[in-house]
């Protein structure tokens, strides 16, 4: 415990180095962008900006590209507020009491309570992730590789069940991620595998071009085929501070969402958009007058925005301790770390304590600048939102095509990314999200591989995933994921059809 | 009562499966070996059954319960997008970012009705110097910027 006060102690010093807070700055900028922005969200924007970071030492890259996934919750929840729409998806549920609030001319205190809330979850967040982190690093000594295998099907599980639409549409995506990402020369063998003669493919599929195409170009598709209405708030935010009596009933509920957000970022496949949902209907539950959530109530702003921006900061502990990626934008970060030669997992803390710690105490910073940044500076938000769509697809296709031919330098990631964008469009006609998919495709050689190795260790005997207790507790907790969400859904279909 | 409830759903199983069976071709040959001594193949062979699963699951969903119908594919953003991405493609190292830029940002913006001729073409000129600035010049991305000589 007090180990991890003093580490964090000197990350903040790694944070605090003017390079570093110049990078912290930068992601909570971007992030903040494109979170106000909808239709580009942090997995394309960090997809994008890699390339980009090839050129900065480790620390200053990760800080931000970590910047740009937390900005993009505060980003978020102000196209919440002010326009009904979601900037992200964990916003959504900010819309519900957000947007009412600003429709009863309580716009001003919404943006504050929302950014506060979240700066208030975000310094929490990151002594939990201190001492989580610290705790979990010595849990991995009891973890082989069928508990590392069990613990990958846990998150892919996890994320069939948070994705939308039907859990069959879901499963197939994490089967086509899985098959996608087995693509390429085949290491124990040297065998080329699925390449269809493609020379380009012998190294696999590019997750960057991958998670551009599904994530951006799929995107852009979709929205201009359904323009969005986008009715900014007429007349002025006005005073952005919130009565005595608003505070009052704020702050247990950006308490409560701090811990319900904080857990649930820690579960594979949990995140910011299970934090915020399971945050409000606490919220709703345990108020003394439920009826009146969805007319404005603060309570429904503070609890899903602490909460979103608490998951968004510890979803970071599994990557570090365990090496495993919990969500799609983690996945992101996996990829970022290492390509600058961190191996995300346990070694992180101890071989490279700089960017660990530095990474996690940048956050502070990180969501001290971002208040700033959103508070006084939200008029100049609030125009870029006036900005027509059709300025501004042609922009973003612009910083694909140059940050999927800047990976390898080759014109045939740019081809990639563009199959794959149509590839997404059809995906999501056909009511299947891409994030199971991308989130499989990261996993996928770390599950063969440890499928592989555990099958050694075992001599063939499959077995060996319900004789261990840490994998059978993990496995067991995946059926029952299935089993409740399954359940209900069928008998309510059966009634409709 | 119409035999299938949810065209959409039909054209998604059959996709998957169309998919399963071209992959399964591409790793056929491949060794699948045994569970202890896992060849090349044995993973995608898996993945390849799994997915066909799936696909079949989704067309017995579609011949019992209701669904969508089937979705028209909107001609106009589909085709400018893919020109434009294919157009950068060709063009970047032949023609260098100058060139290609503004082709791609012509290209995609016709994907939208509404673009009128002045605005794409500020769009254009203000995209392509802004990239040419940052990326080329200020963080050095290894992007030619002139046509190849």
């Amino acid at each position: 415990m007090f180990d991890a006060f003093s580490n964090l102690f000197s990350g903040l010093s790694v944070a605090l180095q003017i390079q570093n807070l110049f990078y912290c700055f930068s992601g909570a900028l971007i992030g903040t962008l494109i979170g106000v922005l909808p239709g580009l969200g942090p997995v394309a924007t960090i997809a994008i900006l890699l390339p980009v970071t090839f050129y900065l030492p480790p620390v200053a890259a990760l800080v931000m590209l970590a910047g740009i996934y937390y900005g993009a919750q505060y980003g978020g929840s102000t196209t919440a507020i002010l326009v009904n729409l979601p900037g992200e998806s964990s916003s959504v549920v900010t819309c519900l009491d957000g947007y009412k609030m600003a429709r009863n001319g309580r716009a001003g205190p919404a943006l504050a309570i929302a950014a506060l809330s979240s700066l208030f979850a975000g310094i929490v967040a990151v002594v939990l992730m201190a001492v989580f982190a610290t705790g979990l690093s010595e849990l991995t000594m009891f973890f082989g590789p069928a508990e590392y295998f069990s613990l990958m099907i846990f998150g892919l599980i996890a994320a069939v069940i948070l994705a939308q639409g039907s859990v069959i549409s879901a499963l197939a995506m994490v089967f086509v991620g899985l098959l996608l990402s087995l693509v390429g020369t085949d290491v124990s063998s040297g065998v080329q595998r699925m390449t269809f003669g493609f020379f380009d493919l012998s190294d696999g599929i590019d997750f960057v071009p991958l998670a551009m195409g599904l994530f951006a170009v799929a995107e852009i598709l979709k929205n201009l085929e359904e323009p969005e209405e986008r009715v900014v708030l007429k007349g002025k935010i006005g005073r952005l501070m919130p009565s005595r009596e608003e505070f009052r009933k704020v702050i247990p509920s950006a308490l409560r969402g701090t811990f319900i957000g904080s857990f649930l970022g820690l579960l594979p496949g949990g995140g910011p958009t299970l934090g915020s949902f399971a945050s409000y209907t606490v919220e709703k539950r345990i108020s003394k007058y439920p009826q009146r959530f969805g007319t404005g109530v603060v309570e429904g702003v503070a609890g899903p925005e602490a909460a979103n921006n608490a998951s968004a900061q510890t979803a970071f502990v599994p990557l570090l301790t365990l090496g495993i990626p919990s969500n799609p934008t983690i996945a992101m970060m996996a990829g970022a770390m290492l390509i600058h030669g961190i191996q995300p997992g346990p070694e992180v803390m101890t071989k490279n304590p700089d960017v660990f710690w530095g990474l996690i105490a940048s956050m502070v910073i990180g969501n001290l600048m971002l208040v700033i940044i959103n508070l006084p500076l939200i008029g100049v938000w609030v125009s870029l939102l006036k900005i027509p769509y059709r300025l501004f697809y042609p922009a973003i296709l612009v910083f694909c095509c140059i940050g999927a031919y800047s990976v390898n330098n080759n014109v045939f990631d740019i081809y990639v990314m563009m199959f794959f964008g149509v590839l997404g469009y059809v995906f999501m006609k056909w009511k299947a999200e891409p994030a199971p998919l991308i989130l499989a495709f990261v996993l996928g050689p770390l599950i063969e591989e440890h499928f592989r190795r555990a099958m050694l260790l075992s001599l063939g005997d499959p077995t060996t995933f319900v004789s261990r207790p840490i994998s059978l507790a993990l496995l067991v907790a995946a059926l029952g994921l299935i089993a409740i969400t399954v359940a209900p859904r069928l008998r309510s279909q059966r009634q409709d059809a | 009562m119409r035999l299938v409830k949810s065209p959409n759903d039909i054209v998604f199983a059959a996709a998957l499966l169309l998919m399963a069976g071209v992959l399964y071709w591409q790793v056929s040959s491949l060794r699948v070996g045994t569970i202890l001594r896992m060849g090349p193949g044995y993973m995608p062979t898996i993945l390849c059954g799994l997915i066909a699963l799936a696909g079949l699951g989704i067309l017995a969903r579609a011949l019992f319960f209701a669904g969508e119908k089937l979705h028209s594919w909107p001609f106009r953003p589909l085709t400018f997008i893919f020109a434009g991405l294919l157009a950068f493609g060709l063009l970047v190292e032949r023609g260098g970012l100058l060139v290609a830029m503004p082709a791609l940002v012509v290209l995609v913006s016709l994907a939208d009705r509404d673009s009128s001729l002045r605005e794409v073409a500020a769009l254009a000129v203000a995209l392509t110097v802004f990239s040419a600035l940052v990326f080329v010049t200020a963080l050095r991305l290894p992007i030619p910027l002139w046509p190849a000589g």
